[in-house]
Parts: C-alpha cells; sequence; structure tokens
C-alpha cells in the first residue's frame, strides 16, 4: 500500500492512525472483492500443445543453434569451411579444384624426389 | 572479493530449461500459471481473453529458452512480457471497438466464480449489492490509464515490490511510487461513496 507517509496496511495493525491511510486503507479493502478465476483445467495441455506445433514448424538445422551444442557446430562449420576454401561460385570453384589437385599432385612428386636425397 | 548472490530457484529453473530440461519449464509453469493468468485477467477482465494471453507469455518463455540470461529476476521478466502482451491486446481491442469496454460479459462472474462464500448463504439482497460493489470495483481498475492498472495489478494483487515494478515497466523505483500514488488516489475518489 502507498501513503505519502511511507505507510501500509501490510505494516499497519487494523488501528490505523494516519487518515491518508485510512483512506488508502479503505481503497485496498474495496480491491479484495475483485476475486481472479481459477485456471482453466485443460491450460497446460493447450500449452503443451502450442509448444510441441511449434517445436513442429521449426526446420531441422534450428536444432543446430541450441547453446549447449551450438558452439561445437560453429567449430565444426569453421572447421570445414577453413579446410574446404569453398570458392565463389561453381565454376571457379571448378577451376581452383583444377589447379590445387595438379599443385597437390606436384608437391607429392617434389617430396618423392626429396626422400631419396635426405636419406 | 565481491560476493556471489546464489541464483534464485525460478532462474535456476530456467537455466536448466535452457539446457533442454523440460520438466523444470513444468515446475516454472505450476509455480506461475496462477499469478500470471490472474493479472492478465484483472487487465482485461475476461476470462477466454487472459487465459489465451497467458499461453502467449509462457509459449514467449519457452521460445526465449535459448537466449535466457538471468540478468533480472525471473519474476520481473516474467510480468515485463505479461505486461507488454496485455497492453498490446488493449491497444489492439481498442482499436477493433474503439472506446468500447474490453468486456462482452461485463456482467461475467470471475471465473464463473466459485466465490467463496463465509458460513452461511447471502441473501438474494447481499447478492445484488456485492455485484453492484465488484462491477463498480472493476469499472474503477479497467478506466484507469493502462500503465497504471499494471502497477496497481502487480503490487496489490501479485506482491511485487516498486523494484520489480519499476523493472517490468522500465521506470525508476520514485516514478512507480509517484505512478502508483496518482492510480490508488484516483481509485480512492471512485470508490470513495462504497466506504
Amino acid at each position: 500500500m502507498i501513503c505519502p507517509n511511507e505507510h501500509g496496511p501490510d505494516k499497519h495493525g487494523p488501528d490505523v492512525e494516519c487518515p491518508d491511510c485510512r483512506g488508502f486503507v479503505a481503497v485496498w479493502e474495496r480491491l479484495d472483492e475483485f476475486a481472479a478465476p481459477n485456471v482453466s483445467p485443460g491450460f497446460d495441455a493447450r500449452l503443451y500443445a502450442r509448444i510441441a506445433a511449434e517445436e513442429a514448424r521449426r526446420p531441422w538445422w534450428y536444432r543446430l543453434l541450441w547453446p549447449p551444442i551450438a558452439p561445437v557446430v560453429a567449430i565444426a562449420v569453421a572447421a570445414v569451411i577453413m579446410f574446404v576454401h569453398v570458392p565463389a561460385g561453381p565454376e571457379a570453384a571448378k577451376q581452383v579444384s583444377k589447379a590445387d589437385i595438379e599443385q597437390v599432385a606436384q608437391a607429392v612428386d617434389d617430396l618423392d624426389l626429396l626422400i631419396p636425397i635426405d636419406r | 572479493m565481491e560476493a556471489v548472490v546464489p541464483l534464485e530457484r525460478d532462474a535456476q529453473l530456467m537455466l536448466r530449461v535452457r539446457e533442454g530440461d523440460d520438466t523444470s519449464f513444468a515446475l516454472l509453469l505450476e509455480r506461475h500459471r496462477g499469478p500470471v493468468v490472474h493479472f492478465l485477467y484483472r487487465m482485461v477482465q475476461n476470462q477466454a481473453v487472459s487465459e489465451e494471453l497467458a499461453q502467449e507469455v509462457f509459449l514467449r518463455v519457452y521460445r526465449s529458452r535459448e537466449t535466457y540470461e538471468p540478468t533480472a529476476k525471473f519474476t520481473t521478466w516474467l510480468f515485463r512480457i505479461a505486461t507488454h502482451v496485455a497492453l498490446n491486446s488493449i491497444r489492439d481491442r481498442k482499436k477493433e471497438k474503439g472506446h468500447e469496454s474490453l468486456n462482452d460479459s461485463h456482467d461475467e462472474m470471475p471465473g464463473g466464480a466459485e466465490r467463496q462464500v463465509a458460513d452461511r448463504q447471502p441473501t438474494i439482497e447481499q447478492e445484488m449489492v456485492h455485484e453492484v460493489r465488484l462491477r463498480e470495483v472493476r469499472q474503477a481498475i479497467e478506466a484507469l490509464p493502462a500503465k497504471q492498472r499494471a502497477a496497481v495489478l502487480m503490487h496489490k494483487y501479485e506482491g511485487l515490490d516498486y523494484a520489480q515494478i519499476a523493472g517490468v515497466l522500465s521506470c525508476s523505483e520514485s516514478a512507480i511510487k509517484s505512478l502508483l500514488f496518482r492510480a490508488y488516489e484516483t481509485l480512492r475518489d471512485r470508490l470513495a461513496h462504497m466506504a
């Protein structure tokens, strides 16, 4: 309850001396008459049905954003991006892939040549 | 050294919901279903609408589980959602119906009202007097500006303190005290003849 003198019925006994408080206590008591109804018995069932329907509508990948696994997913995605080097378009991808393959093949050949020298 | 403040029970439950524990959500629902529905009922004064809005509140809580951070008291956060939902609903209904009353059946007794009657059966006259008084209280509350109404309902019926109401309505505590004082003063004037 509120009163300019910072009093309230929750802190007062039945004998309210402050005239401001007396007025507010009367209002407070009037407001007690405004009872709220009980919640319908089917409330929870309806809510869970709505939650289930909403979960079912989510795309599969949305589950990957769930906090406990999200960091793992983020690291995995970053690793894939780092190692795959996806180029801008499909044509470019083909060209770069060919160049990469040739480069790797050349490197392996060079390695083969170097091994006997080291030995 | 900074003291470590233990997390309140509700925040702990909500963090468990974030980890995928649906039982904790059921516990939160059990604890807060009543207060949220009652608050919304008194805001919109219609049982069906209040339950629909409460469903929206808990749905939003569930949706937010993944991003939940216990920065504020859980109740404050919950009532912020509830107030937001209620104020939106009131605004939408005002748009739809002009300034017509929010409640189509204003004479509807709360909850099909299983009113708790004292030891003896009230007479028809007592029943009628009660109906009139109740209607006047409801009308007085409904006539308050929406923000004042929300503040009074959280303060009077849900037991939220000034700091929590300030958190819900994004105001300072002193602004809330002043808002509540004005609201109670208005109610006192409107209900004075009932004393």
